[in-house]
């Protein structure tokens, strides 16, 4: 196996980008686009999208241990081509409606970073996140001045981005296809949870002041990393849209609100959802992702200005239907909805879901992929 | 056959005359107070009200009440230590750990609002006023109720003592913190769980010297399992978290021959065998909204050696269902689980706050009208 030889990690990507190139259909990609971007747009479309998040089977390539992918941007390249939210490796034989996506794939970390969190990594995990200590010493910070938009992992993430224009400038079908998207920016309360820990429950009771105040600093710093960012991407979705998770998002950023569900609507509305609506303000359309069962915030939800899609990252523990009545309402789209394998058919998700949804499966195989695909078409 | 019989035929994995029934024989069986309510206005029954559990919001149902059920057994369960539980406020308390809970408004239970050993080092530990596991207090009165329980009713008697390890480690260092621990402070998390293990191990004993010689089943808790999966990945529950409960098992049956009766509360698909194998006689709740808690699976891969007590879904059916959905779940859970012995039925964990009265009686209703062996439904 050549890859053997020639384990550099450049050679690696090179040698994977070689095999991709001739196997990109560029005109396939450009239907999947518009595809994508039509259903969230509630126009009509000849099925939903969809796609599936392939498991990486090849022998040729091995992916990197994750901390080496973290320090190394050859290696993160290899891993987000091999074992990304789909393997893009198999993905271009596929041809599911799955977008190229590569992102610099830093965790969870990024603005919690800059505000001093500790990012530690731990065996073959992503990074972990160490809250910044104890209530006093969030109190005794809350003041601090702000920190630079492009220190903590956002220089590595441009560093990330660099290397990503670098590797395929003399490849056009993957330069065309590939699409560099924002990495995971976390949401204002996520990335105070992250800051607090857990203990940040409690101080909804006791000072629920103290968490506007550091929702207030946070919000203002994810803007202004998003701004930092984002001129470095190549999102082929158009203004207000982007990829993210593999899919296309109504929304130039998807804000991350897993840490919402655990709050009480009343809890949620009154602390939270005004930062969560900034954002909605100020960047124009955003998407939002919850991970779990989120019925009990989707209200909430959708009062956030200009707020373009629910992302869904356990969709079989919501009611798919009562949720898709309330986005529909606001034409706000839902996405990576999945269903049983037996339903899996365009005019089954059509009848149920007509417009404004994509799908996200999760195959057991790449071989798996290819026969839900098709009955998915009904071919 | 008396109740006892009945129960200790199941737990022998042979039929008895009908599916033994257990509702508030301890924590994990427990009704909330605002369920015995409904349950009470249910039944037209007027009484006074005992609370059992002040954290849980646990009613004490009273034997009139657990009679028209048709409740096999009867629970004891280990006290406190003298002058353990600190009562802040209304609605604040410290219990023996040093753990602090609270009830916000509206809150149907307590939830933990300080961890004390969050910031911890492993020095303090050794500092740290644990709870005296010996303390005679903890079982004031018990052996008498134990021996009269024995001497004067045929009920199954179900001793209890909370057992948590992993469980209570997380409750003094924080749920996340000790996730943590257990990877980057290997030792201090050891340690920890090792002081926790002592003084269960000295509760177990203290309480069982007491009450061992009458008990037909002794029950112990820790949760290692989630609604998903596993709580910590299995490897590292074999490596860290089963020898400690063979430890505490070893103590328990140096000192009763009870049947051991462990819970957990998630998917504990993936430990069963280990439990077997540390000498765990019976399963519960059998959370069979988790996943890979398929009812049907479980027996058919384990049921010769062990046995199954909940599996009454509390998550959707008790809460959500009409009378008939019970009785569909009682029917389910009877047919998976009842054939050939091994099954006491129950409800997953306590009947919550939001469960109807209608929604508890159907369910011992259906026990008993579809209970009976040979199992037909």
């Amino acid at each position: 196996m050549p890859y053997k030889i020639m384990n550099q990690p450049d050679s690696v990507v090179r040698q994977i980008l070689d095999y991709l190139e001739p196997r990109i259909d560029r005109a396939h990609v450009e239907r999947a686009r518009a595809r994508n971007r039509a259903a969230l747009d509630y126009s009509e479309t000849d099925r939903a999208p969809i796609v599936f998040y392939l498991p990486y089977e090849g022998t040729q390539f091995a992916p990197y241990p994750y901390a080496e992918a973290f320090a190394d941007p050859a290696k993160m390249m290899v891993n987000e081509l091999l074992i990304g939210f789909t393997s893009i490796y198999h993905a271009v034989d596929l041809r599911d409606d799955a977008p190229y996506c590569l992102r610099p794939n830093l965790g969870i970390g990024i603005i919690a970073s800059q505000f001093g969190a500790e990012i530690r990594l731990v065996e073959n995990n992503p990074p972990w996140v160490l809250p910044l200590g104890d209530i006093a010493t969030l109190r005794a910070r809350a003041d601090a001045s702000m920190p630079d938009a492009h220190s903590g992992l956002v220089t590595r993430a441009l560093e990330q981005y660099d290397y990503f224009y670098d590797a395929v400038k003399n490849y056009p079908n993957c330069r065309a296809a590939f699409q560099f998207t924002l990495p995971d920016l976390q949401g204002p309360f996520s990335i105070a949870e992250l800051l607090f820990g857990s203990a940040i429950y409690p101080v909804f009771y006791d000072d629920p002041g103290l968490i506007r105040h550091w929702l207030a600093r946070i919000t203002v710093q994810m803007i202004a990393v998003y701004r930092a960012l984002v001129a470095k991407t190549k999102d082929d979705l158009g203004a207000g849209y982007c990829y993210q998770h593999a899919v296309a998002v109504k929304g130039n950023i998807l804000v991350r609100d897993d840490s919402m569900i655990n709050l009480s609507p009343k809890m949620y509305r009154e602390v939270v959802l005004p930062f969560d609506q900034q954002l909605g303000a100020e960047l124009g359309y955003v998407g939002v992702h919850f991970c779990g069962r989120g019925s009990h915030q989707v209200g909430n939800l959708l009062q956030i200005p200009n707020l373009g899609s629910l992302d869904l990252g356990n969709p079989e523990m919501n009611d798919l239907n009562a949720l898709y009545a309330q986005a529909q309402s606001q034409r706000v789209a839902l996405l990576r909805l999945a269903v049983a394998e037996n339903e899996l058919r365009a005019t089954n998700i059509a009848q149920r879901f007509p417009r404004g949804v994509n799908l996200a499966i999760k195959p057991t195989s790449v071989q798996h992929a290819h026969t839900l695909l098709c009955q998915y078409q009904n071919e | 056959m008396n109740l006892r019989e009945r129960i200790l035929t199941a737990l022998d994995h042979r039929e008895p005359d009908r599916v033994p029934i257990d509702i508030g024989s301890c924590g994990p069986t427990a009704i909330h107070v605002n369920a015995y309510t409904s349950l009470l206005a249910h039944l037209g029954i007027e009484e006074e009200i005992k609370l059992w559990d002040v954290v849980g919001q646990l009613a004490q149902p009273s034997e009139r009440v657990l009679e028209l059920l048709g409740a096999d057994v009867r629970g004891i369960r280990v006290g406190g230590p003298k002058n353990g539980t600190k009562i802040i406020s209304d609605d604040t308390l410290i219990d023996p750990w040093g753990i602090t809970w609270f009830r916000t408004e509206g809150a149907t239970c307590y939830n933990i609002r300080n961890y004390p050993l969050r910031h911890a080092t492993q020095q303090d530990l050794a500092t740290y006023p644990f709870p005296d596991g010996r303390d005679p207090h903890r079982v004031l009165g018990l052996a008498e109720r134990a021996k009269q329980l024995r001497e004067q009713t045929d009920y199954a008697i179900l001793g209890e003592i909370s057992g948590h390890i992993l469980e209570r480690a997380q409750m003094v260092r924080g749920f996340d913190t000790f996730l943590e621990d257990l990877v980057m402070r290997p030792a201090f998390a050891d340690e920890l769980m090792d002081r926790i293990l002592a003084i269960e191990c000295d509760i177990a004993a203290t309480f069982l010297d007491a009450v061992g010689a009458y008990l037909d089943v002794f029950a112990f808790k820790d949760d290692i399992a989630m609604q998903s999966g596993p709580l910590i990945s299995p490897k590292m529950f074999r490596a860290r978290i089963k020898p400690r409960l063979q430890k505490l098992i070893q103590v328990i049956k140096s000192k009763t021959r009870a049947k051991i009766w462990f819970h957990s509360c998630g998917s504990v698909y993936y430990a069963v065998r280990d439990l077997i194998e540390i000498g765990v006689d019976i399963l519960n709740p059998v959370q069979v909204a988790a996943k890979d808690m398929d009812t049907a699976r479980l027996k058919r891969e384990f049921g010769n050696n062990i046995s199954f007590w909940g599996a009454i879904d509390t998550q959707n059916v008790l809460p959500f269902g009409s009378t008939q959905d019970v009785e569909t779940e009682v029917k389910t859970r009877l047919r998976d689980l009842a054939p050939g012995g091994g099954y006491v039925l129950a409800s997953v964990h306590n009947i919550e706050a939001d469960v109807s009265g209608a929604n508890v009686w159907a369910m011992a209703q259906a026990a008993k009208k579809y209970g009976a062996y040979p199992i037909c439904v």
